[in-house]
């Protein structure tokens, strides 16, 4: 059978600590701010996008630093900023104009007021996507559409999922919504709760331990039990070198 | 005149570097969770946002972690994880129609979204309600006091203004809430054009920065802008998140980020 790049990079993530798409979709991120400080800083789409974006999101805005490319950094957000400072030479005050049941709320509850100045707010707002954003998203679909279709069958993805950390919360979602039939859906949620399972009874030990009857106990695999939790509930540190 | 606390919490965040609504929230999101991990583990409320929140948001799931608190932690996610296998057990995939309605074929083409054999699994498994991060809720709540005593405090005598032109600024986020808060033209004027001097100011920085890699004046000292690249991007998208190493500055007492300049 014919593979694809993902199924490998997938299969090879997956003997690594974590969840294997948010470290492959990490991966990507930094290979595509690399091309983007190296490669397309006058490119005039990249810049219009970047632009209308009103820069990046605030993660991918950052991760722009251990590119080593201060200049580029600069051109490109220079860029932006004096395409705000335009935006702010033709601004209006503008009162609130709430409608009846904003009026009502805001009667009751004075915080949820009506916001003022909604035609400034409209141009400052993002008028697209954090560009890095959209990149990231496209592999995260990529790579969890390959781990469904390749997760049974011969030399499926299941032996290497089972032995691994599994999908994080927000992956298991979206892998969840892709699933096409019961047999892939019955294996991808038998294999999660396994792994969560064992997790929970770590958390469950490293509590245990912690009382004063039992530590003496030496700590087992339940040691970074609470940090693999964090990053099952809320997702990876932002990793910003390659993780071996 | 009667000061609120926020005033004299303002005036000292905006003396020092980045956007005093970024340092003041870094400030209130790291004393909540300091109290949270040892004074609130067994709330029975939180606990419950908790699990409805499915856990922590990523900025504030990694600032829990600190010397001592993995019992905390632990406890915590334990409850939350246990939660989400609940909704994992007995899971059923939905039997689907083999013939899908046009209309509906058309939506999901549209706006592609969950097929409806999954679609209640993968709701279970996301935050219920319009339940939060406990830490982002209690940051948006003083959020909002701070910005209103900043535009109240702007246009008075002794008041703010001051201190916000020779500050950094609000960052971008910061100042489209700003600006959404205001309710008089006089406000505004104040506030753009305090927020148009600092945004001036280092976009002729950047200027520099860019002259000065032409190699033609590679030589030329550097000045104020050597570290303008980096103010750019927190006036752009705010302070850097905690989990990143920025160069040049150093974690301060309070979790924020002090330039090295």
């Amino acid at each position: 059978m014919g593979r694809t790049m993902s199924f490998y990079d997938l299969r090879d993530a997956m003997a690594l600590p974590g969840c294997p798409v948010c470290r492959l979709k990490a991966n990507a991120v930094r290979r595509h701010l690399d091309n983007l400080l190296w490669e397309s800083v006058n490119d005039a789409g990249v810049r219009r996008e970047i632009r209308n974006a009103r820069g990046f999101c605030q993660q991918h805005a950052w991760q722009l630093i251990e590119g080593g490319s201060s200049l580029g950094v600069v051109i490109i957000m220079h860029d932006v900023m004096q395409h705000v400072l335009q935006l702010l030479e033709t601004a209006e005050f503008q009162p609130p104009a709430p409608t009846l049941r904003q009026r009502a709320r805001s009667a009751l509850d004075p915080s949820r007021a009506a916001p003022a100045n909604a035609g400034l707010l409209a141009k400052l707002r993002p008028q697209a996507p954090c560009p890095v954003c959209v990149h990231a998203e496209t592999t995260e679909r990529v790579l969890i559409s390959t781990l469904v279709q390749e997760l049974l069958g011969e030399d499926g993805l299941l032996p290497a999922l089972r032995a691994s950390e599994g999908l994080c919360l927000l992956h298991l979602r979206q892998a969840l919504a892709q699933t096409p039939n019961a047999e892939v859906f019955d294996a991808l949620v038998g294999v999660q709760r396994e792994i969560w399972r064992r997790l929970t009874d770590q958390l469950a030990e490293l509590i245990r331990k912690e009382d004063y009857r039992f530590r003496h106990e030496a700590r087992g695999e339940e040691k970074g039990a609470s940090l693999r939790a964090l990053a099952v509930l809320s997702g990876p540190r932002i990793i910003t070198s390659d993780a071996g | 005149m009667s000061r609120h606390i926020a005033f004299y919490e303002l005036r000292d965040a905006l003396a020092q570097p980045g956007c005093s609504l970024c340092r003041l929230e870094a400030r209130v999101a790291e004393r909540y969770l300091d109290f949270l991990l040892w004074e609130r583990v067994n709330d029975p409320d939180l606990r419950q946002n908790l699990r409805r929140a499915r856990g922590f948001c990523r900025e504030h799931a990694w600032m829990l972690v600190r010397p001592g608190a993995s019992l905390s932690i632990a406890v915590m996610l334990h409850d939350v994880l246990q939660d989400v296998l609940q909704s994992l057990n007995g899971a059923v995939i939905q039997p689907t129609q083999e013939t899908r309605r046009p209309l509906e074929r058309l939506r999901t083409t549209i706006a592609p979204a969950p097929p409806p054999a999954v679609a209640d699994i993968v709701a279970a498994l996301e935050p219920q309600g319009e339940q939060i991060c406990p830490a982002c809720a209690q940051c948006r709540v003083m959020e909002e006091v701070y910005l209103d005593v900043l535009l109240d405090s702007l246009p008075e005598a002794g008041g703010l203004l001051e201190a916000y032109q020779s500050s950094d600024g609000l960052c971008l986020p910061h100042f489209r809430r700003a600006v959404q808060r205001v309710r008089t033209q006089r406000v505004l004027d104040v506030l753009l054009h305090a927020q148009r001097t600092v945004w001036e100011r280092l976009s002729h920085q950047l200027g520099e920065v860019i002259r000065k890699n032409d190699y033609r004046f590679h030589d030329e000292p550097w000045g104020e802008e050597a570290d303008a690249w980096l103010r750019v991007i927190e006036a752009l998208v705010g302070a850097a998140p905690t989990q990143l190493e920025v160069p040049g500055r150093a974690r301060g007492e309070d979790g924020y980020e002090r330039t090295g300049r």
